[in-house]
């Protein structure tokens, strides 16, 4: 659809009597409180151990990489990076080539029950970790899968498989039809067809999601907090961890967290503009 | 080929459904089952006793589970309510033209996507009696060292701001996709008969961008309603049940308490209540054949 942003438009939108210049400046004040967090936190990873928590808090200081040293080489964290990789990369794969299944008979088809499995995707797709967790544990405790990347996936497709099916079926949908027909009217079989004319053509939103699938297993405390406990133990619980033991090492968690984040916000940068439509997947069309 | 082309769309969607049969469905009855039990897993002396619909009786009745569900209402009414005005304030101001608007955009939807149990973190040290950032800051408005997170009152407002501080650029960002595409056709009338800022506001723009409103709302409500992580980070529930909201006590009675049945039936009524707005949502999104 095209944009209804006009300079004529907005004209007659909203006369605020503020200038750009205006405008720049109310925004200011939302993004400071919002960066602030941020700043803080990795002012604190890069101090030294005696000034990181003084205050006055000592703003211009010799910044050190020790707290990453500690946390990388001490702490067992390089495991838990890589078992956050390994989960997170699986539980992908997974749900995006199932997503994709599942999404392209939800867009193209017209069948008995099709209402039934988009409600129930968009349930599920609200649904509540906390609340399984329970079965899962006493599920997975008695078979002897606890604490296995195996227990992790299955509860990270869980929350995957429904958000990457609504994506990837708005980005389906915005396809014509017609694009499909004509490769299928000149003799191409329905298979070939997804592989070669669908799929290229909605790649960029694949990718997308793909990393929207991201953020929701690397994200994910609860899951590791109950499901594991060491083998399959990923970040944010060993982050979490820090705090419990022996008094708080401030420094330390707060350079693990920034490590926990890079990711994040590297991947927030690449996906910004499909952002409203990835974190309020089911909720809002198309 | 008729044949064939009828069971397509269900072999696609076969996988799919089969996994979420097995992660959620799967789930749901088990949880529906023993929430049916008395089951104290620390007293193995004990059997398991069918107990009927007791455990959802007792969450009604006993005084700290109530207290629990009305501390999570209010968590999250107040938590979404406030997201909303200034996420709606915000959209409508910066709605015309902005300077460098990208840069900030991208720099508000950090905390959106951030972990949130990093969030609670840096958070917990940000309210921090003696080490904190924010003592420090108010200090210069001759406020004394408050130990936020100790006291039920202010903890409560704590965990309330790191909730409106991290979603707020999501109400944001919908209702400022919403405005962008506004017809001009009603604007230009309105002008021409001389209205004014503010009548434009209340009878076009927020009648025309109810639907994003509400869904930004409902969406937010369903995911304020189960929080868990921030909470777990920052107060892990207290002091004194403060801030125990549901998630946080279905955890405390599953996984600490280790009464699986009575944890199974809170989070049957979580499920529930995330039902609900979820049928809320889907009325809000779809109007009649529109799928």
């Amino acid at each position: 659809m095209e944009k209804l942003s006009g300079s004529i438009f907005k004209s007659h939108l909203f006369k605020t009597h503020l200038s750009s210049i205006g405008r720049t400046i109310i925004i200011c004040v939302p993004t400071i409180i919002t960066i602030f967090p941020f700043y803080w936190m990795l002012i604190i990873s890069l101090k030294v151990h005696k000034d990181a928590l003084t205050i006055p808090p000592k703003f211009i200081f010799t910044p050190t990489i020790s707290n990453y040293i500690t946390v990388l080489i001490k702490m067992d964290f390089l495991r838990g990076i890589l078992n956050s990789i390994i989960i997170c990369s699986i539980t992908i794969v997974i749900s995006v080539f199932i997503g994709i299944l599942a999404a392209y008979s939800i867009s193209r088809f017209r069948f008995i029950g099709r209402q039934t499995i988009l409600y129930s995707m968009l349930f599920t797709r609200v649904f509540p970790p906390i609340s399984m967790v329970i079965p899962y544990y006493l599920t997975i405790r008695s078979i002897g899968l606890y604490d296995t990347y195996l227990c992790m996936v299955l509860a990270y497709l869980s929350m995957n498989i429904p958000l990457v099916t609504w994506l990837i079926k708005s980005y389906i949908d915005s396809l014509p039809k017609e694009i499909e027909h004509c490769a299928m009217v000149d003799g191409c079989s329905r298979l070939r067809t997804i592989i070669s004319i669908t799929l290229p053509l909605i790649a960029p939103g694949i990718v997308a999601t793909a990393i929207f699938s991201l953020f929701v297993s690397w994200n994910n405390f609860v899951f590791p907090l109950i499901l594991s406990s060491k083998r399959a133990k990923m970040l944010p619980l060993y982050i979490a961890e820090y705090v419990g033991e022996t008094g708080i090492e401030w420094p330390s968690i707060m350079a693990a967290s920034i490590i926990a984040l890079i990711p994040v916000i590297v991947f927030t940068y690449v996906v910004q503009h499909r952002l409203v439509q990835g974190i309020s997947a089911g909720a809002v069309k198309g | 080929m008729s044949i064939d082309k009828k069971r397509t769309p269900y072999l696609l969607l076969a996988p799919a459904v089969l996994t979420l049969l097995v992660t959620i469905g799967y789930p749901i009855g088990y949880n529906l089952y023993i929430s049916l039990f008395d089951w104290r897993m620390l007293e193995s002396t004990t059997p398991i006793n069918f107990v009927g619909l007791d455990n959802y009786v007792n969450f009604f009745r006993n005084p700290d589970m109530l207290h629990s569900f009305f501390i999570t209402i209010e968590y999250t009414i107040l938590g979404v309510a406030l997201e909303f005005f200034l996420g709606l304030i915000l959209a409508l101001i910066l709605f015309e033209k902005t300077r460098g608007f990208k840069v900030f955009r991208l720099l508000l939807l950090v905390p959106i996507m951030a972990t949130p149990l990093v969030i609670g973190l840096i958070w917990k040290l940000m309210w921090h009696a003696e080490f904190g950032i924010i003592n420090y800051f108010l200090s210069f408005f001759g406020q004394s060292k408050t130990a936020w997170l100790a006291h039920p009152n202010t903890a409560f407002i704590a965990i309330v701001i790191v909730e409106v501080w991290k979603y707020t650029s999501f109400i944001f960002l919908i209702i400022y996709a919403g405005l962008q595409v506004l017809p001009s056709d009603p604007y230009e009338a309105a002008t021409i008969d001389g209205a004014t800022y503010w009548n434009k506001l209340f009878r076009i723009t927020l009648p025309l961008i109810r639907g994003p409103m509400l869904v930004a709302v409902v969406f937010r409500m369903i995911f304020t309603f189960r929080v868990f992580d921030q909470i777990y980070a920052l107060t892990r529930g207290g002091p004194s049940d403060a801030t125990m909201v549901m998630s946080l006590l279905i955890y405390r009675e599953g996984f600490a308490q280790w009464r699986p049945g009575s944890g199974a039936a809170m989070s049957v009524i979580l499920i529930m209540i995330t039902l609900f707005f979820a049928l809320l949502l889907i009325k809000a999104i779809y109007k009649k054949s529109e799928l």
